[in-house]
């Protein structure tokens, strides 16, 4: 009896740990989609965490609404979310403008395509703490895809990394597994902003001689396919030229405000066509 | 027995709903506890090891959603923990609060660790060295501190429904 009470407690870690193993060799290359498993989790809590949530924000509106400023809260949260729907706009016209001069100078209209955008809202954050992302309430069905740009009303969030029917991930510019082409928008320098995991994001690749100065916006460059044109990334914080190396070092600070995320909007947009395709296209006209 | 998994179904279900919904509001990214690292040690010191590691896995894989990893890293690192946690449990006196917190910090260390390498040789990329240290750092001595306080609450909701379930079988005798 002894004996086969050791053997059963021998093959029952050897079988969970064969399980965990097949499980990461069959996941380690399909983690576009959500898988299976995570689809029925998801949809089982995301509705617990979307009504924990709605409670703490109740409990918040109502200390802030009533108790904390009477009137004077709903007013100024009315105020900042105007401002910075006229802060986006303002951003999108004087990328408009300075497009158009371009286009103007060299005598070749192109005509914009405005994207529609997907209102969404946060259901939970990344439950390790190591990672910057977040799962939204809208999915497949809504026509949320693989790649598609998150943002708010004060600039780019993220791009979405997994979907599932219901729900999407979300990883955020925070993130150091996070990489946007980027442009300097008044000296039209590039670059990739890659997050710190942290508050702040890193404007790589900058070389030294560019001009780049604290204070100008960066912005979305529409390189890659990933994310739109002209998206408001965020302001440089800090340069600095070292003695020595090819590039300066720019730290920029988002624009969104990634501590008080309660609503985002996912850029609806077709996915890019295949290179060949697109290739053969172009050969045909 | 029924009653006694689905209540650690519950709390489970509650240090998932914190970890995603509470902590990241309330409390400073640095200074988490990570609550299903406290709750995985605790079954493997109170129950057996096969229940344990059952336990270390479910917990694993709901650890990993929504997480931008390739493949499933947090069961594997957490069975690992769980493992090492039930075979340390009977060389080690770890019914010490103090080799506890020792402990919990230890696992903390290894998982941050854990996962850092595992996106190094994914080619990942993370967060910047000091910075990731200054969090690993900070998480290990909160987790220490007062991971320990949670374990013995845990004993002690071990311990009441034991006694509930004793007064309710001496009831029904």
């Amino acid at each position: 009896m002894p004996v086969i009470s050791q053997t059963r407690k021998l093959i029952i870690p050897i079988l969970i740990f064969l399980l965990a193993l097949s499980l990461i060799s069959a996941n380690i290359h399909s983690r576009e989609n959500m898988s299976f498993f995570e689809s029925l989790v998801v949809g089982i809590i995301s509705p617990v965490q979307k009504v924990v949530r709605g409670i703490i924000g109740g409990i918040g509106n109502v200390w802030r609404g009533y108790f904390y400023l009477v009137g004077t809260h709903k007013e100024n949260k009315e105020l900042k979310r105007e401002l910075q729907e006229l802060k986006l706009q303002m951003n999108r016209y004087r990328e408009a403008d300075l497009a158009n001069q371009r286009l103007r100078a060299l005598l070749n209209f192109k005509k914009s395509i405005a994207t529609p955008l997907l209102p969404a809202e946060l259901v939970a954050f990344d439950p390790s703490g190591w990672f910057q992302t977040i799962l939204i309430d809208k999915g497949r069905s809504d026509g949320v895809a693989q790649d598609m740009a998150v943002v708010s009303a004060d600039g780019l969030m993220g791009r979405v990394i997994g979907v599932s029917s219901h729900h999407a991930k979300v990883l955020l510019i925070l993130d150091a597994n996070s990489a946007v082409d980027a442009l300097i928008q008044r000296s039209r320098v590039r670059g990739v902003l890659v997050g710190l995991g942290r508050d702040r994001c890193l404007l790589k690749y900058v070389q030294r001689n560019e001009d780049v100065q604290v204070g100008d916006q960066v912005i979305s460059s529409g390189m890659g396919g990933v994310f739109p044109k002209g998206l408001l990334l965020g302001t440089v914080q800090e340069v600095v030229r070292g003695s020595s190396g090819l590039f300066q070092r720019v730290e920029v600070e988002p624009a969104a405000n990634f501590s008080r995320l309660e609503e985002v909007m996912v850029v609806i947009q077709p996915p890019p066509e295949e290179p060949s395709l697109t290739g053969a296209r172009k050969r045909q006209e | 027995m029924m009653r006694t998994f689905f209540l650690y179904f519950l709390l489970i279900l509650g240090a998932y709903l914190c970890l995603t919904v509470l902590y990241p509001i309330f409390v400073v990214p640095e200074l988490r506890v990570d609550l299903f690292l406290v709750l995985l040690l605790h079954f493997s010191f109170s129950y057996e090891r096969s229940r344990a590691l059952v336990m270390a896995l479910f917990m694993g894989l709901l650890m990993d959603m929504g997480l931008p990893l390739k493949g499933w890293v947090h069961p594997l690192i957490y069975l690992g923990l769980a493992l090492l946690a039930s075979m340390l449990w009977q060389n080690l006196n770890l019914h010490s609060r103090r080799y506890q917190a020792f402990f919990l910090g230890l696992c903390t260390l290894l998982e941050g660790v854990g996962i850092r390498t595992i996106l190094v040789l994914q080619d990942a990329g993370f967060a910047e060295a000091s910075h990731f240290l200054v969090v690993l750092a900070a998480r290990t001595i909160t987790t220490a501190l007062v991971g320990p306080l949670l374990l013995a609450g845990l004993e002690r909701l071990d311990q009441w429904l034991l006694s509930l379930s004793v007064f309710r079988e001496s009831q029904e005798a």
